[in-house]
């Protein structure tokens, strides 16, 4: 038992340098991400184009593949570190990933949304901060987890260039003892309680999305599942038909 | 101020011209709203009622014509009318839609209180002051906490009405208010219509609901193929339809064949 | 300098992981989305175990144990075998997903109209449900399919030799990395955005065809 404890005392640094890259990657990721959704949804149709190509090549990519040619390749101009390369490598997949699910979110907020904050004489600056961007937000967000687990799970990949990230400090702590198996499984043990946290918060904020827009991005059948279990519930409400008018409009 | 032998002229429109890719929707309409006035406005679908209604408050920019308030100039389709005037405009002309368009991530008290912080720039707490009291008075102060999909249509669509009566326009604009609802819950939203119409607001209603006209609007225009056909009191021509086609058209709303 | 033909041999083993990735996992998926389905509470908890498991570490984190930690005899020989095995394992859950959702997006009222006219449960599974069900996971499991073929990458960490491993070996010789990635990036995209159309098109057809049943 103890003799676990120490391991898991000494991925530590592993797991917390995985988590670093991770953020760090997620922190560049979504802000470029959102920028190619804004484009993605604009008018400039040069700078739409070279931005859906930007967008497939890294989505397309092997993520090792985007590592190796920023690691190797950048190398060549100019010097980079282990933990610069990979935040670089992995910033551009996250951003990527995003990039399709803030279009897709950009696009989804109603007219109708749009055009109520027109009628009440909102300037075009406060529709977009305090209509659509509240709208694009609430959405994007358990997706968005979803893309942050593929990015934490990914950094798992900076093993391949030598990085003492998680996997790399359990692969060199089963080298020095000759015994690999159980410091692998460890780190295996730390990956699934770390990406369960994270699809944990993903179901807290999809339920969020449920509750306050009446959609989510399963394509709307849990929330048509939620709705037509709601009607089951409460059925229709005759007693309004005889409430007098003084009572409804007080 | 213009003054009619009837009364102040609340909403003057004239002429509003509308095309869409090159067909016109609406040839001409002109319409004078008395202050205190509640017209409902008839037709069958693609009349352009809607359209019509919507270029009331600019949400479609009329190509020709002209807008005035309490006569004032708002809009002539000759300049171009500066974003400032287009809001200034709907700031005095509210809006309540079919699909009540609530802001889907605000509470109702917040979907109440937005353009009071915004366009009016009332403190906090009197926009929610002023919130809480116009919920109360469309019968939703319990549930103004709530988010727009936790509220039915018609409970839905009493917060659009407070959110409209939030800027104290001098006139509201509804168009197809209840079509969204279901037919039980339609008589609140109705209700609620009626008793701001007798309050003395001034109101245009789209609406295909002949009964609730009859009783609760003052006049009644009726549009066909984007030309006013007819304008009147409201009982006059939706109880006995001189004109054929309005005839046809009440009798089928009110399954008379 | 990276050949062409090592391109091509990389190539043709990164089709046969693949391959046998997916059939892996659709041999795999099939009792897992059965369990997590199933009524049986126990049943339940395996599947959903399983999928947990295997989803919630990662891809080379299995590729690694399964080749430097355990001894599964061949299977832990063979780089190119233990990666379709651990590629498979993760795969197996999203496609138990994907056949899931695929149930789930067909809606109770065919399973009641298939009852009303007396179809027996299995008549009502194979000639209702799973036809309509069937694109939607097709849809899905295409999609999935690509991040199967990109994670096949990772073999070459543990020494498969597909195309990221003669890349990788060229640019340690001295092969301008640029070039010798670039290159490999290339035909993963023409691998991936023909296959990546092909899910749209899988998808928006499901999407189709399933309005149309309910409305």
């Amino acid at each position: 038992m103890q003799e676990y404890l120490d391991m898991i005392v000494s991925l530590l640094p592993g797991l917390w340098l995985s988590i670093l890259m991770a953020t760090v990657s997620i922190l560049i990721g979504i802000p470029l991400g959102f920028v190619a959704g804004l484009i993605l949804n604009g008018s400039n149709k040069a700078l739409r184009w070279l931005t859906i190509a930007l967008v497939e090549i890294f989505r397309g990519f092997p993520a090792l593949l985007t590592l190796y040619l920023v690691y190797f390749g950048l190398a060549e101009i100019i010097t980079l570190d282990r933990f610069a390369a990979v935040v670089a490598a992995f910033g551009v997949t996250t951003a990527a990933y995003t990039a399709e699910i803030f279009r897709a979110s950009i696009a989804s907020v109603p007219r109708g949304q749009v055009e109520a904050a027109q009628a009440l004489a909102l300037t075009k600056k406060q529709i977009t901060s305090r209509v659509v961007l509240p709208h694009v937000l609430n959405i994007a967000v358990p997706p968005v987890i979803g893309i942050a687990i593929i990015t934490f799970q990914g950094t798992a990949l900076a093993y391949a260039i030598g990085a003492k990230e998680l996997l790399g400090s359990a692969y060199s702590i089963g080298m020095i003892n000759f015994r690999v198996l159980e410091p692998l499984l460890v780190a295996a043990l730390l990956y699934l309680l770390f990406t369960s946290l994270l699809a944990w918060m993903e179901i807290l904020a999809d339920r969020r999305v449920a509750r306050i827009s009446g959609t989510s991005f399963d394509g709307g059948a849990g929330a048509a599942r939620r709705r037509q279990r709601r009607q089951r519930k409460t059925g229709f409400d005759a007693s309004v038909l005889n409430t007098p008018a003084s009572k409804i409009t007080q | 101020m213009t003054t009619t032998p009837e009364g102040t002229l609340a909403l003057s429109a004239q002429q509003i011209r509308k095309s869409f890719g090159g067909k016109e929707i609406l040839h001409g309409i002109s319409v004078d709203v008395k202050k205190g006035e509640h017209i409902a406005i008839i037709g069958p679908s693609g009349s352009g009622k809607s359209t019509f209604i919507r270029c009331l408050n600019l949400l479609e920019t009329p190509d020709h014509g002209t807008i005035d308030l309490h006569g004032e100039r708002v809009f002539d389709a000759v300049e171009k009318t500066p974003a400032k005037s287009v809001r200034a405009l709907r700031k005095r002309v509210g809006m309540v839609f079919q699909s009540f368009n609530l802001f889907a991530t605000h509470t109702a008290l917040e979907n109440v209180s937005l353009a009071q912080r915004l366009v009016l720039e009332r403190s906090k707490t009197d926009a929610v002051d002023r919130s809480e009291e116009l919920l109360e008075r469309v019968g939703l102060k319990k549930h103004m906490h709530k988010h727009p999909s936790q509220l039915s249509g018609g409970q839905q669509q009493r917060v659009a009405i407070a959110r409209s009566l939030a800027l104290d326009p001098e006139v509201i604009l509804f168009d197809e208010p209840t079509s969204a609802i279901d037919p039980e819950m339609r008589v609140e939203v109705l209700r609620v219509m009626k008793e701001l119409a007798e309050g003395g607001m001034t109101m245009m209603t789209v609406t295909h609901e002949i009964e609730f006209a009859k009783e609760a609007a003052d006049r009644a225009m009726f549009l066909a193929d984007g030309e006013l056909l007819e304008i009147g009191p409201a009982a006059e021509i939706l109880t006995d339809p001189s004109n054929e086609r309005i005839r046809r058209f009440v009798n089928a709303l009110s399954g008379v064949i | 300098m990276l050949e062409a033909s090592y391109v091509l041999e990389g190539l043709w083993i990164t089709l046969q992981m693949w391959g046998g990735a997916f059939l892996l996992s659709v041999v795999l998926a099939i009792p897992v989305a059965m369990l997590r389905g199933s009524k049986n509470p126990l049943a339940k908890f395996i599947g959903a175990l399983w999928a947990w498991i295997a989803r919630g570490i990662p891809p080379i984190a299995w590729l690694i144990i399964i080749y430097f930690g355990l001894s599964l005899g061949i299977i832990s020989e063979v780089p190119v075998l233990a990666a379709m095995v651990g590629l498979g394992i993760v795969n197996s859950a999203y496609i138990g997903d994907s056949i899931r959702s695929g149930l789930e997006s067909v809606s109770n009222g065919q399973w009641e109209g298939a009852a009303s006219v007396a179809l027996t449960k299995k008549d009502a599974l194979f000639r209702v449900v799973l036809p309509q069900a069937i694109p939607v996971m097709l849809a899905s499991t295409a999609a999935y399919s690509i991040t199967l073929l990109k994670n096949t990458a990772i073999a070459s960490i543990i020494g498969a030799n597909e195309m990221v491993f003669y890349a990788y070996n060229a640019v340690q010789v001295g092969a301008d990395p640029i070039t010798a990635f670039l290159t490999i990036g290339i035909v993963y995209l023409l691998l991936t955005v023909p296959v990546g159309m092909f899910a749209r098109w899988l998808g928006s057809r499901a999407k189709r065809g399933s309005e149309r049943v309910v409305y």
